[in-house]
């Protein structure tokens, strides 16, 4: 009898986490030495996993959940429209949406601008032809992908652009008339000739990140302009990275070589420095620019889709999390700001993400809709 | 039970297989401590045992027209844990606190017997609740008392202890006592194998 209580006692302990290593050995000891003690245990824990109740549920939990399920609708939505599109239709899927109105800029849709102003929606399921105001077809979009013409008949010869703005959580892949490709990252705006012209240079305006690969033609340089830097190559794979709102342009070359020059008349000596692969070119609030090496993974890993950073500032991480995700965060821990991480994600909710952070640095995060709010 | 809460339930479920967000909140507050306090007892990991609540909540939605009866719910949810957790044990990613490697080995082997012999159908489920019900009837006051504060009100030990001017050891106690007494009671329903 006596002995029957002592090891409920012990049971009861080891449960609350009370027992010391000896008393749990004594306890297994005890359950290990006849099969009736195994089975007195299991069944123990049985009723006792049953009636566990935490205390761990808090506001986010529940929402958490949700975030998760409306990612998982939207990924099994996109899906089903293109299927539906696939069986509907014989052979290519040719349809334009020509949209007038707009009320912002940054919506959640990638809007292609016109010559003339008029501007479609493109959606990533379908597969349409883009034609110009006079109804000439200047190239097909296949997904998640447009390539233009070279053979488009124009009447005159001069230059004609056209803009593609690329909003949050999205990305986009163009092919020009000369075959040069560009992966165009969340948040980025390109302004280009719908077709290069002999004899000058093929030209293209970027606001955000964009990853050309261009087709090498000796006789027309390929120049990018962005807010800060102009980059001038011949045939080469690179990463332009140049947000408006940023106080930084980067250039990180892959292959070949590039010549990068300052914008602004604020650089004095206003010299073009030439980058070697594996070489970042940097200018900071345009009165700086620098090159120097750089490990260029974590630059074009967003091109497939992961979203990697190497030894960056909290704040910048946030930065791009916002891009990459559609959300607006704001930091309420100053602090922060400043710490340095290296990481991975790809397919990471943005709600994992953040767990993982808060894990880290020991914050709390609120997640409303598109809206999250770090607090120390 | 209470049959106000059972009428609730039940209009709850309904409007849940009919894809009501609101209805699915319900379930969700009803069951999401229980399903972490489950996995607790066994990997020990809060942040662990939260994200595989999460998780059999996200999967009980995305499979919401495969449960057929309300307490299907509650099988669901624990089943998702359990097969979650014994993942964990798998892959050898739950945390043990113990230096002494051999604790370490059968605590974890203990354990898996332990989630193995666990099987959720909706019928165990139910008359498992009535029998809780029933059993908790027959506790004294007190130790009814602090039972029904610790697992219908989610209350925490010590704030059950201020409410009733009693100590923290006696809320164990009073606890410890019920689950004894609930586990003679329940045994015939939960063996070992």
């Amino acid at each position: 009898m006596n002995m029957h209580k002592e090891k409920n006692n012990l049971i009861s302990k080891y449960h609350q986490g009370e027992a010391s290593e000896e008393e749990i050995k004594t306890l297994f000891d005890w359950v290990d030495s006849a099969a009736e003690n195994r089975k007195e245990f299991i069944a123990y824990k049985k009723v006792r996993v049953l009636l566990a109740v935490s205390t761990a549920k808090n506001n986010t939990d529940f929402k958490e959940v949700q975030l998760k399920i409306r990612e998982i609708k939207n990924k099994k939505w996109r899906l089903k429209a293109f299927k539906y599109a696939a069986v509907l239709v014989f052979g290519l899927f040719i349809a334009t949406v020509f949209v007038n109105q707009f009320s912002s800029e940054q919506g959640t849709e990638i809007i292609l601008e016109m010559s003339n102003g008029t501007k479609k929606i493109i959606a990533l399921d379908v597969n349409q032809s883009i034609i110009n105001g006079e109804g000439v077809l200047l190239g097909i979009q296949r997904e998640g992908k447009i390539s233009y013409n070279d053979n488009t008949i124009n009447g005159s010869e001069e230059l004609v652009y056209n803009t593609l703005y690329v909003p949050y959580a999205k990305r986009f892949h163009l092919v020009f008339s000369d075959g040069s490709s560009v992966h165009l990252n969340a948040g980025t705006t390109i302004r280009f000739p719908v077709k290069f012209l002999k004899g000058q240079p093929r030209e293209v305006f970027l606001d955000g990140e964009a990853f050309f690969d261009i087709i090498k033609d000796e006789k027309q340089a390929f120049i990018v302009q962005a807010n800060r830097l102009r980059t001038k190559v011949y045939g080469t794979k690179f990463n332009v990275n140049s947000y408006r709102n940023n106080d930084l342009d980067q250039i990180v070359l892959q292959e070949g070589s590039v010549g990068v020059k300052s914008n602004g008349q604020q650089i004095k000596t206003n010299t073009e420095i030439l980058l070697k692969p594996n070489e970042i070119a940097i200018s900071y609030k345009t009165d700086l620019l620098y090159k120097q090496k750089v490990d260029i993974k974590s630059h074009i890993a967003w091109v497939k889709g992961v979203f990697m950073f190497k030894n960056e500032r909290f704040e910048d991480i946030f930065k791009k999390l916002e891009r990459h995700y559609d959300v607006s965060i704001q930091i309420n821990q100053p602090a922060l700001n400043d710490s340095r991480y290296t990481g991975t994600f790809d397919i990471e909710t943005i709600a994992e993400v953040l767990k993982t952070f808060s894990q880290l640095k020991g914050f709390s995060y609120e997640i409303d809709n598109k809206k999250i709010t770090i607090n120390p | 039970m209470n049959k106000k809460i059972l009428d609730a339930k039940s209009t709850h479920f309904l409007l849940f297989k009919k894809g009501d967000e609101k209805s699915f909140a319900f379930f969700f507050d009803l069951y999401f401590n229980q399903i972490v306090g489950f996995c607790t007892e066994f990997i020990k990991d809060r942040d662990k045992a939260k994200s595989i609540a999460q998780e059999a909540f996200l999967k009980l939605w995305l499979n919401k027209e495969k449960v057929q009866k309300l307490n299907g719910i509650k099988a669901f949810l624990y089943t998702s844990a359990k097969s979650d957790c014994l993942n964990l044990f798998r892959h050898k990613k739950v945390v043990n606190k113990y230096l002494n490697t051999s604790l370490r080995k059968r605590e974890e082997s203990l354990n898996i017997s332990v989630l193995n012999a666990m099987n959720f159908d909706t019928v165990m489920l139910t008359e498992l609740e009535t029998l809780i019900d029933l059993s908790v009837n027959e506790l004294p006051d007190k130790c009814k008392k602090v039972f029904k504060m610790r697992r219908t009100d989610y209350k925490k030990n010590k704030e059950i202890a201020e409410e009733l001017n009693i100590s923290i050891k006696a809320v164990e106690a009073n606890m410890t006592r019920a689950l004894k007494h609930l586990k003679s009671k329940l045994s015939d329903y939960l063996p070992a194998t």
